[in-house]
């Protein structure tokens, strides 16, 4: 590891000051989980760590009408045990609780997740099913990202060098709504994810109004399932839709292989996933 | 009254002179009658008595014409009481570890300390065409940068063949291979100097697998080809067998690189005292001696000026036996005449540390049709990497291993160790025995299909017995616990209901499908035959009342230095807290050998008992000048010296000690013990002598649809003589289970052209506790009559078989086999959809 500086802004206005000024040079440090890995490879060499941890106030999860928003350093064990997030978002929740082990989830932060823009981060795929907008500031001021608009590719976004990530809001889910998120690694806990699916299933009168599926590990970005999310939509719920829809998931995967998996598992067993999370939350209407 | 008295076993001491019979007052109880003798409390603990035939409780009253016999229950029926061995004992070092207590030598640090770092290749294959170390040497902070030309001797380390060299001159051979060293006054400033090392490669062709390297027109890696080490073993007409046989199971397998994961990467802090010249090197090992030999042969020096302190160790599984971190910081800290510390990273120890073999095995095994098995044949191919280490006797072993515990008439085997430019094939757990066993364990799991015998009744239909002639030839000498590990394994609880545990979880698990399989091991204990095989201990009575025992074996986390603890004290008959145990330095203890093979219970118990008699002897002698007594009519007891005939004659060995103290000879002796051999010599190291027996069980759940396989439950019954510490044996079978589940299901050093592609644990992937089963340890005892308390060792042996008894288990489940490791869900379900079709 290098040597760097280490700054500790005490609110958000500072920290994006520092980063102004800084530039290129310095990095926002949050939980550290990725960025103290990619710091020890030496893959990355900052001059400067901005360390975001003391400020509070990005620390919250809170409601407002029709919609939840998490500060950008909630960690995932905050999130993992938000009743907000329980109620209104509780598929986030089943992610936060598949991020590592319990000694990373305490670490590692939402924003972070984001930020860091992998692929197969778990904390994604559920913002994509959410429709959640990301609010960054920067100097020029404050905009808003819808989350399909923010990643750009693996590791890469369109945050520019002087923007923080203050929040992610989605709208809450209703009674109506009903979801889930799978994911499959090479073992039980600590385990990057071979691939992952969320979905968000809006039913009226016993169909299916809307659905978003998003996949995670299986394309350069977490990415969306239009052909899946049209075939289900307006149709009502039985196996043989579920099973039809679990092939399409795998036909929108496009998934490549390296140490952990292959395309072709990859591509296979997201429907499986997908497969089994409808199950799941259907399991009191189906046979 | 008169009773009638007859003594066996070590009570034979308390029979009365000349006489078989005792007068008691009227009414005497047994226990009366047993004190008149002599007994003492320990031995009524566990004495058994017959009176008139009958085993009585001791306050029964006698009556005047009964006949007792008392026994020393040992051998064959109930067993000797101990007050130690064989009892579940907390670990001495226990304390000190949990509560971070216990420095490791990577915890070391001292002022001035220097930081070392290692150039390393950046190729797996090239010719070093020029190398530049100035802008490394000029960088501020930079205190040495040493390369080839700074070694005084011997450019090379090995256990077998020192052809590793310490720091290549003109040519790299894996990713692993050191080029330059580093020391600077801290990590940073040395990383930097590695980055400022100039070196000219040029690429060669690089070798990534023993078949490309055997091909004709294969890049030569070695002076004498790419072969590093051939073995032949016959016995009888393996053709002739397979002539015999009703049925012939044939199978090919292969398995991957493994690494070791111990917890403290190799590491460690060097010292070169100036005035003395003493170099001093803390490091984790298993064999200091060996390291100080090779660190001297590469200073060229005098060993006896190189202090190695091995002890503790922080996790080893053969991966330190081999030289890691000594040679380099032997020549920092002689160069820089300063403290200076090496530690590998964890990427560093998983590209450059040896690993366990990748082999690829061809089985053919005849079996008649009631289930004997009449020849094998055994074809095993290793990658051995670019550099010899320990591959020779690893291949050997595999060939040994390879038909498991069972009898054959006829049998051949044959196998190669080749170089590539892959990770080296060194020492790991279980020795090339891991490998082979996954095939044979799979190929007779087919054959009792084949046959439809059950799969543990076939295994005892040709498991092998004391005395019996050996697949290779050899006889079985000592100890043979196949069938007792065999019937435990049967009357384990998973095995005795598996149905029933299979029919309620899969109607629990609707998509899963659940099975029980298993397998067995026999398992080499010893360096075999022709290898130097011995320990030495020292033992020091001081007049304080410690007793402190040292050895140079080195504590790897194993647990050996409590067994060793536990035999002095059942030896010397005194409490174990008395005890301290020194070990592992090459200036504090005597040489005992490495921790290695599963030896060091057997070999140093049987040091410690050799010490301890000599000990107490002398005591004895001594005792006789203290008490002015005929030492003849003494004897040692409970830790004291005591006259047979007057009780008031007695002496405590601390009191003993005192007294030659003051005689200027202090009470302290040598032991020491060479290891047994086999009756025969098939050269090379083989045979062994001594074995470890063990069965194993695992109950697995196979997801159907996703291809994920769990380990919900593992039996492990082991035999290893004598357990000396239960709970000693139960860590080793759990850890074993959990290692040997990680080999089936998750471990695998990727390579791809000689690059390492998993070098941490983010993609090389250990089982975590969440994933590791429920274990239950059956401990099976066959006493050896040559090991110390009758223990042989275990070590090894749990991390072996379970790995086929997984797949066994699958199978069970899904009617499908992998042959190559690990059991991927990717190829579970490609094996699933190929079954389908
Ligand atoms: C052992 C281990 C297991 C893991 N397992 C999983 C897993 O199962 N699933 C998973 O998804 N991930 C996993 N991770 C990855 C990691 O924990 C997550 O991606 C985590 O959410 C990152 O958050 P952090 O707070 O630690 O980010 P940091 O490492 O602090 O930062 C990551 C990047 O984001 C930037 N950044 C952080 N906060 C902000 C912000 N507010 N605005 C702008 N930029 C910001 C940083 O500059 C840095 O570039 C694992 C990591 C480890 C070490």
């Amino acid at each position: 590891m290098r040597p760097f500086d280490y700054l500790r802004p005490k609110s958000a206005e500072e920290a994006i000051e520092m980063k102004a000024r800084l530039g290129k040079k310095a990095s926002f440090l949050a939980g550290g989980t990725d960025l103290l890995v990619k710091l020890k490879e030496d893959a990355v060499r900052p001059e400067a760590l901005i360390d975001l941890s003391f400020i509070e106030s990005l620390k919250e999860i809170r409601e407002a009408d029709g919609t939840v928003a998490i500060g950008s350093l909630a960690s995932y064990a905050d999130i993992g045990s938000s009743p907000l997030i329980e109620r209104f978002g509780y598929i986030l929740r089943q992610g936060a609780l598949e991020i590592g082990a319990p000694q990373i989830q305490n670490a590692a932060t939402i924003g972070g997740n984001i930020a860091n823009a992998s692929p197969a981060a778990d904390g994604i795929p559920p913002i994509y099913a959410l429709g959640a907008h990301i609010t960054l500031v920067g100097k020029e001021g404050r905009r808003v990202v819808a989350v399909e608009d923010f990643f750009t590719g693996p590791g890469k976004t369109v945050l520019k060098e002087d923007e923080l990530i203050i929040e992610i809001g989605f709208p809450k889910m209703m009674e109506q709504d009903k979801g889930f998120f799978k994911k499959i690694g090479q073992r039980k806990a600590l385990a990057i994810s071979k691939a992952s699916v969320a979905a968000v299933l809006h039913i009226a009168n016993g169909k299916i109004e809307e659905a978003r599926v998003a996949l995670g590990a299986v394309a350069p970005t977490v990415i969306r399932c239009p052909k899946t999310e049209t075939l289900l939509k307006g149709r009502k719920i039985s196996g043989s839709l579920i099973e039809e829809a679990a092939k399409s998931v795998s036909s929108e995967s496009m998934a490549i292989g390296d140490v952990r998996s292959t395309p072709e598992y990859r591509d296979y067993v997201i429907g499986v996933l997908f497969e089994r999370g409808m199950r799941n939350i259907f399991s009191d209407i189906l046979p | 009254m008169e009773i009638g008295v007859k003594l066996y076993g070590e009570f034979k001491k308390y029979a009365p002179k000349d006489d078989d019979r005792i007068s008691l007052d009227n009414g005497g109880t047994v226990a009366q009658a047993l004190r008149s003798l002599g007994l003492n409390d320990r031995d009524l603990s566990y004495a058994m008595v017959l009176v008139n035939n009958i085993r009585v409780k001791f306050d029964r009253h006698l009556q005047d014409g009964d006949r007792m016999d008392i026994f020393q229950p040992i051998g064959g029926g109930a067993e000797k009481l101990y007050r130690y061995v064989g009892k579940p004992v907390p670990r001495i070092d226990a304390r000190d570890k949990v509560t971070g207590r216990t420095k490791y030598s990577t915890d070391l640090s001292f002022p001035g300390m220097l930081w070392a770092k290692v150039k390393r290749s950046e190729y797996p294959h090239a010719n070093i065409l020029k190398l530049d170390v100035e802008k490394a040497r000029k960088l501020p902070g930079v205190e040495a940068v040493l390369t080839a030309d700074d070694i005084p001797g011997h450019n090379g380390f090995g256990i077998i063949t020192p052809n590793w060299p310490v720091l290549c001159r003109d040519r790299v051979m894996y990713m692993g291979d050191a080029i330059a060293l580093v020391a600077a006054v801290d990590e940073e400033t040395a990383e930097r100097a590695c980055e400022l090392i100039e070196v000219e490669y040029e690429e060669l062709p690089v070798v990534t697998s023993p078949e490309e390297a055997m091909r004709e027109d294969a890049p030569q890696l070695h002076e004498k080809g790419n072969i590093m080490h051939t073995m032949e073993l016959r016995k009888g007409d393996v053709e002739k067998g397979l002539e015999e046989a009703d049925v012939i199971t044939e199978g090919e397998y292969s398995t991957q690189f493994m690494d070791h994961a111990f917890i403290e990467p190799p590491g460690g802090v060097g010292i070169y005292d100036e005035e003395e010249g003493i170099l001093t090197i803390w490091c984790g090992s298993q064999y200091a001696f060996r390291d100080q030999l090779q660190i001297a042969r590469a200073m060229n020096w005098d060993p006896r000026k190189i202090r190695v302190i091995g002890s503790p160790t922080g996790g080893a599984f053969g991966g330190k036996d081999e030289i890691t971190v000594q040679i380099h910081l032997a020549l920092l800290a002689y160069h820089t005449k300063k403290p200076v510390k090496l530690w590998w990273t964890r990427e560093e120890t998983l590209i450059v540390n040896s690993k366990r073999h990748p082999m690829k095995t061809k089985f053919k095994i005849g079996a008649t049709k009631d289930g004997r098995f009449t020849a094998i044949d055994v074809d095993v191919t290793a990658d051995t990497g670019p550099h010899d280490t320990i591959g020779a006797p690893i291949l050997n072993l595999a060939l040994e291993s390879s038909p498991g515990p069972y009898q054959y008439p006829h049998s051949h085997f044959k196998g190669r160790s080749v170089y590539t430019n892959n990770a080296i094939g060194g020492e790991f757990r279980g020795f090339g025995a891991p490998q082979v066993v996954w095939g044979v364990e799979q190929e007779i799991a087919k054959l009792a299909g084949k046959l439809g015998i059950d799969p543990i009744e076939i295994r005892k239909r040709n498991a092998l017995k004391l005395g019996d002639i050996s697949s290779l030839g050899h006889t079985m000498q000592t100890s043979v616990g196949v069938t007792e590990t065999l019937e435990a394994a049967e009357n384990s609880d998973l095995w005795r209901n598996r149905e029933k545990i299979i029919r309620e979880l899969n109607k629990k698990h609707p998509g899963k499908l659940h099975g029980v399989g298993m397998a067995s091991e026999w398992h080499a204990v010893g360096l075999g035959v022709g290898i130097p095989d011995f320990a030495n201990i020292d033992l020091e009575i001081h007049p304080d009342g410690k007793i402190v025992l040292k050895t140079g074996a080195i504590e790897i986390g194993q647990g050996n230095i409590t067994a060793y603890a536990q035999m002095l004290a059942e030896a010397l008959e005194i409490d174990m807290e008395r005890i301290e145990v020194a070990h592992g330095d090459t200036f504090k203890t005597p040489d005992s050998g490495s921790v290695t093979a599963s030896r060091s219970v057997l070999v140093n118990g049987n040091a410690i008992i050799d010490g301890a008699d000599k000990i107490k002897k002398r005591a004895i002698l001594e005792a006789a000048t203290i008490l002015v007594e005929d030492p003849n009519n003494l004897v040692y007891e409970e830790g004291a010296v005591r006259s047979k005939s007057d009780a008031e004659k007695i002496v405590s060995i601390e009191n003993i000690a005192e007294v030659c103290c003051r005689r200027n000879k202090p009470l302290q002796d040598v032991g020491a013990n060479i290891m047994a051999i086999s009756d025969k010599d098939f050269g090379d190291g083989l045979p062994h002598n001594y074995y470890t027996f063990i069965t194993q069980v695992a109950l697995v759940g196979v997801d159907l649809k996703t291809g994920q396989v769990d380990v919900l439950r593992a039996v492990s019954a082991p035999e290893m003589g004598k357990a000396i510490n239960i709970h000693g044996v139960e860590g080793q079978c759990e850890g074993g289970v959990v290692m040997g589940q990680g080999y089936a299901l998750y471990e695998d050093l990727k390579m791809e052209k000689g690059q390492v592609l998993t070098s941490n644990f983010t993609t090389y992937i250990i089982p975590t506790a969440v994933d590791a089963p429920d274990i239950e340890t059956i401990i099976v005892e066959v006493p050896e009559k040559t090991g110390p308390y009758g223990a042989k060792g275990v070590g090894e042996a749990p991390t072996v078989p379970i790995t086929p008894a997984i797949m066994n288990a699958v199978n069970n489940a899904a009617g499908i086999r992998i042959n190559d490791l690990p059991i991927t869900p990717e190829k579970v379900i490609n094996a699933l959809k190929a079954e389908k079709r």
